[in-house]
């Protein structure tokens, strides 16, 4: 019976210096955020928005911390080990924990929140928890995964499972919970009122005494329109601002009395390519070169992102198979108009290219248009046709048509420092019609699709890696499964003489509270 | 006399140039006399009324000469607010042609009543209510206590006019200036309110001037009459010798061109030619182009000539 | 009286179900909802149990049949993106606007009757020329730009007014005005020439002849015979005010139920589609019949016309 043991130490890895003693805990502070969540229970969660605010008040095993690094959480331990050729995950909780209600944290609870989780009339996300077979809890404070197969992305997804409290949901029942959440974290639900505000309170049993809030009460305002949220935090009703426009970071990196943070928010765009068609000129790999050559990418993230943008080549750093060999295709036009003519077309083609018009990122519409405008200048003649969400979503779909003739402006979430096993299933390997596969792919490569799905099932972190960096190295080369663009940033902004603030990602994002208090 | 007006001139000033609308003429009106002022559409009759009460087109319309005396107080030396609080609607009143359009449609006839005595300091509050209870029942208005709510659009044409009546007496004035209060009526109501004119004069002793160009109607009513052609005064005199002896050729026309019940004439007997332009008017008579007695010395400005006691016309073949 | 108010209701409901009828059949037409529901990578079982879950699988006219049938017991489905009631979530944001409107409303109505009655009285002065050129200015300007400015101006530099949010009088006025901006041009000119009309009739000739102060007589006798044709268009720009509400509502961020159902159908939220079309259509109704009502209040002529 092999064994790995792979879980950190807990102590060692929690590196952030605490902001503040623990008993400072008074005041208010007011935030604002660009869009709120609609569902405030992980496990019924199904859109990345919602973590804006359950990321407050929800915990997991293990958590990614400010260095992008996973760490111990609720979990004091864990081992993946093996066992009659499958794989197992051993957890040890942390004792101490408790909900917000004072009820202490079991496995129990962790079994409830799985069950939730996999119950597809609650949770979006059921069939990301299909390898797991059983959960035999061991005693109140451990418990054992069984997974019929190894699943290579539960580990880089932080174990997936939540702590949900049994006792409390199963007493006030489903409606009162939605409306009024307990969880663990650092902050307790106080009130909410739709498209308003989410009113929280600093949780005084909070398990981590190091790295916890340094203020009472938390105020989340939520303000869509950008100019409106920045005006709020210039006339002082807001001391923290979320997603500060592109245009105005350079204002706000100047702006007295204010501190900046930007990083990049785990998004992975890209551009996919008509590789289904039998007579699209994308199925010959010098027109795919010749586009990856066409596009001055570091331009555009200049001129049109406001620097709010990182380029990556496949896999971003920090992510799971980021190869620091692999350079992005360098700015060219002279060496793709000769790959053009090379391929048949010295004139160049015309091509109809989607461009998502709705701001899931900032300034997307602008990039794609400008990105299109580089392919029509070296004779990729792009006729640009502009979608909503809900109609771009109906062209990526393979099932169902319409069917994507041309180039489309693409994203797929890898996450923070996240994982690119399941957006590769989902964008580069072949199409498998009911099977879940390449639900958006346009690419049918045999190589790849043996490789993808054995990734899928390697637990091992190592040996995964190296699976990532080989499909990584051939899907560049290929320019398969589309032409990765950038990774888009966001810059958070606070009030230095009243705000003292610590940004931790939550899973996939920098709008977490785990860390703010005021001076 | 209660009104006594002496070379009135009304000057319209228009882009076209000045339209001396109402032309040097004088006439007076005394206590409990009706002055009938006859003539044909655009001879400044109107306008005279207008006038007197200096409700003249803002802007355009201007008194250039004259003097207007009501009681012996000038009135063209007033201010407007002057004019407004003290003699409109309160020793001037002034009746208009077409009940269906005098009174404001929105608001009850209690409320337009009492108006004039309110704006007025005549009363107000109880006594206010009673007071147009009052002087509604004097127009003739029955049930009036129980109408006061009512709306224009509620009452007859020959009722409206007699409100409007109402509203005109409700002050005690001095003077009625009614312009053509029976044109827009059928003759049967034009009876009633010609009998209610005649019954307010007896009551307050009240002064009237009558604009009109009906001839039947004049006759009815007025105790003397003042013919005008082209802004100017062409004839003066009681309403029987006016009628039996007409001495101007203008007003020998005037009523010649009445049709008579069994006359056999196959058309009427109309006056050949137009008005003169007012703009720039003749010199001398402004009806000689038209007079069937025209002389040479007719370019000259006509005398007036007194015929008898009270009748006057100017025309140089009377002189 | 009854027999019209019986009478527009029935008209009413017909308006209503003719929209709901649209409302449904377009919305499942612009897409499927339910991969917008679901992460990417969800498996076409899920998106199947999902489609069950919601009838989305169950012909169109039965779908309607089932809408219809729980909508008259008050059941308007799940928020498919909220996964609360769609009614609730509607319901609750309706007041706020309904409020911005009313108040969008007044603040026109508010400049729009003395610019209109100024320019009237003193036509062709310098009143009646500024007053056409604020008019127009309202129509040239977009809310979504107004909105802004006035939060530039009024909340940013001068911090007079919040920039954001609900709660507090203060916090309608910048929404009321950049709403209420728009219609102010229209509004004038009918004022203004309801007011030339009425200004010009024997009516108000008589009472000037009767020695009524000119201030009574425009502001009294003739606005009240002007304030008919405003009525006629006030039920059209509440109306206005409720569809322009959306754009007002994301820039103030205010929680109001036009912001709600335009980011309904963007993310082909049906049931919340279908619910706030619904009650803005019945809100609609209402209001052209308190319109049509209170026109028998302001002429009386129309009382006993019927």
């Amino acid at each position: 019976m092999k064994q790995w043991i792979i879980g950190l130490a807990a102590a060692a890895s929690l590196a952030a210096l605490p902001l503040a003693p623990a008993q400072a805990q008074s005041g208010t502070l007011t935030v604002g955020l660009g869009a709120e969540a609609t569902v405030m229970d992980p496990t019924r969660s199904s859109a990345g928005v919602d973590q804006y605010f359950f990321g407050q008040m929800f915990e997991q095993l293990v958590r990614t911390d400010p260095d992008l690094k996973q760490i111990n959480w609720l979990a004091e331990s864990w081992a993946l080990s093996e066992e009659g050729g499958k794989p197992v995950i051993t957890v040890k909780i942390r004792p101490g924990v408790t909900f917000h209600n004072g009820d202490p944290v079991t496995s129990a609870d962790f079994q409830y929140g799985m069950q939730r989780q996999q119950d597809p009339k609650l949770s979006r996300f059921s069939h990301l928890l299909n390898a797991v077979e059983a959960f035999e809890v061991i005693d109140n404070l451990s418990f054992r995964l069984r997974f019929k197969e190894g699943d290579g992305s539960f580990i880089t997804s932080n174990l997936h499972l939540w702590a949900m409290p049994k006792r409390h949901i199963e007493k006030v029942g489903e409606e009162e919970y939605q409306r009024a959440p307990v969880g663990t974290g650092p902050w307790k639900f106080v009130s909410r009122t739709v498209k308003e505000e989410l009113r929280l309170e600093a949780y005084e049993g909070y398990w981590n005494k190091q790295n916890r809030p340094a203020v009472k009460n938390l105020v989340i305002k939520i303000i869509p329109e950008d100019l409106t949220r920045v005006a709020a935090y210039k006339t002082g009703a807001i001391d923290w601002i979320d997603a500060v426009p592109p245009a105005a970071t350079a204002e706000f990196a100047k702006l007295e009395n204010t501190s900046t943070f930007t990083a990049v928010t785990g998004n992975n765009l890209f551009l996919n390519f008509n590789t289904h068609q039998p007579n699209s000129p994308f199925n010959d790999v010098r027109v795919r070169r010749a586009a990856a050559h066409a596009i001055d990418m570091d331009a555009i993230i200049k001129r049109v992102l406001f620097d709010q943008g990182e380029r990556y080549a496949e896999i971003g750093r920090g992510t799971p198979g980021y190869d620091p060999d692999l350079k992005p295709y360098p700015y060219d036009p002279r060496r793709a108009r000769a790959l053009l003519a090379e391929a048949g077309h010295p004139r160049g083609f015309e091509v109809p290219c989607y461009n998502l018009t709705t701001p899931r990122e900032p300034n997307i519409k602008e990039m794609g248009e400008a990105a299109y405008a580089y392919l029509s200048a070296i004779g990729i003649r792009c006729q640009i046709r502009q979608l909503e969400y809900g109609a771009w979503i109906n062209l990526g779909r393979r099932d169902a048509p319409p069917e994507m003739d041309g180039i489309v402006s693409w994203m797929w979430s890898h996450g923070l420092p996240g994982d690119p096993g399941t957006p590769w299933l989902g964008h580069l390997h072949s199409y498998q019609a009911g099977k879940g596969l390449g639900s958006y792919s346009y690419t049918d490569n045999p190589e790849m699709d043996a490789l993808l799905r054995q990734q899928q099932t390697t637990m091992d972190p190592v040996k995964r890696e190296a699976l990532l960096k080989q499909i990584a190295r051939i899907k560049h080369d290929q320019v398969l499964g589309g032409l990765t663009t950038y990774r888009p940033m966001v810059t958070i902004a606070w009030r230095t003489s009243k705000v003292a603030f610590k940004p931790w990602p939550s899973p996939g994002f920098w709008r977490n509270f785990q860390e703010i208090g005021l001076k | 006399m209660v009104l006594e007006v002496h070379n009135l001139q009304t000057h319209l000033h228009l882009k076209r140039g000045i339209l001396r609308a109402v032309d040097g003429i004088s006439l007076s009106v005394g206590e409990g006399e009706t002055l009938g002022l006859v003539g044909e559409s655009g001879s400044g009759k109107t306008l005279t009324g207008l006038s007197l009460l200096r409700l003249l087109p803002k802007g355009s319309g201007r008194i250039a000469e004259g003097s207007i005396k009501l009681d012996g107080q000038e009135l063209t030396t007033l201010s407007d607010s002057a004019m407004a609080r003290d003699i409109r609607g309160r020793r001037i009143a002034m009746i208009m042609q077409d009940p269906m359009t005098s009174l404001n449609p929105v608001f009850s006839i209690g409320d337009q009543v009492s108006n004039p005595l309110r704006n007025h300091n005549i009363a107000h509050g109880a006594t206010l209510r009673s007071k147009v209870i009052d002087v509604l029942t004097q127009v003739r208005i029955p049930s009036a206590e129980k109408r006061l709510g009512d709306y224009p659009h509620q009452f007859s044409g020959g009722q409206r006019q007699r409100i409007v009546a109402a509203m005109a007496i409700g002050c005690t004035p001095r003077l009625l200036v009614a312009d053509e209060p029976t044109t827009a009526l059928d003759v049967t109501i034009q009876v009633q309110i010609i009998a209610l004119l005649r019954q307010i004069q007896a009551d307050t002793g009240t002064g009237i001037i009558l604009i009109t160009h009906d001839l039947g109607v004049a006759a009815s009513l007025c105790h003397r009459i003042a013919v005008m052609y082209a802004g100017r005064i062409v004839e003066t005199g009681p309403v029987r010798r006016i009628y039996k002896s007409p001495a101007h050729p203008y007003t020998q026309a005037l009523l010649a061109a009445i049709p008579r019940l069994g006359d056999k004439r196959a058309r009427l007997q109309a006056i050949p030619g137009q008005p003169p332009s007012l703009i720039d008017p003749p010199t001398g008579c402004r009806f000689a182009p038209r007079c069937p007695a025209r002389m040479d010395k007719c370019a000259e400005p006509p005398p007036t000539v007194t015929l008898a006691d009270g009748h006057e016309a100017a025309c140089w073949k009377l002189a | 009286m009854l027999a019209l108010v019986l009478r527009r209701l029935w008209q009413g409901a017909i308006s209503i179900l003719g929209a709901s009828v649209i409302i449904f059949v377009i919305s499942r037409l612009s897409g499927d909802p339910v991969v917008m529901l679901v992460p990417p990578d969800a498996p076409p079982s899920l998106i199947a149990e999902i489609r069950t879950q919601y009838g989305l699988d169950q012909p169109l006219v039965w779908q309607y049949l089932l809408f219809v049938g729980h909508a008259l017991s008050g059941d308007f489905g799940n928020s498919y993106r909220w996964q609360m009631p769609a009614l609730k979530l509607i319901l609750d944001r309706l007041p706020a606007t309904i409020q911005l409107a009313a108040c969008g409303l007044l603040f026109s109505v508010a400049l729009a009757v003395p610019i209109g009655v100024l320019s009237a009285v003193h036509r062709g002065g310098w009143i009646d020329r500024i007053g056409r050129i604020f008019a127009m200015l309202g129509q040239a300007m977009p809310a979504f730009w107004v909105g802004l400015l006035l939060i530039l101006v009024f909340a940013v530099q001068l911090n007079w007014l919040p920039a954001f949010g609900h709660g507090t009088p203060a916090h309608v006025v910048l929404p009321a005005i950049a709403l209420g901006w728009y219609p102010v041009a229209a509004q004038t000119r009918i004022v203004r020439s309801a007011m030339l009309d009425v200004l010009d009739s024997d009516h108000i000739r008589l009472s000037r002849a009767l020695g009524t102060p000119e201030r009574l007589i425009v502001w009294k006798y003739a606005l009240r015979n002007a304030a008919v044709p405003l009525l006629t268009m006030l039920g059209v720009y509440f109306a206005a005010m409720l569809g322009g509400a959306f754009v007002v509502e994301t820039i103030f961020a205010w929680p109001g139920v036009g912001r709600t159902v335009v980011e309904a159908v963007f993310s082909r939220d049906f049931p919340v589609v279908q619910a706030g079309v619904l009650f803005t259509s019945i809100l609609f109704v209402l209001s052209n019949l308190l319109v049509d009502l209170s026109y028998g209040l302001v002429d009386p002529r129309i009382r006993d016309v019927r």
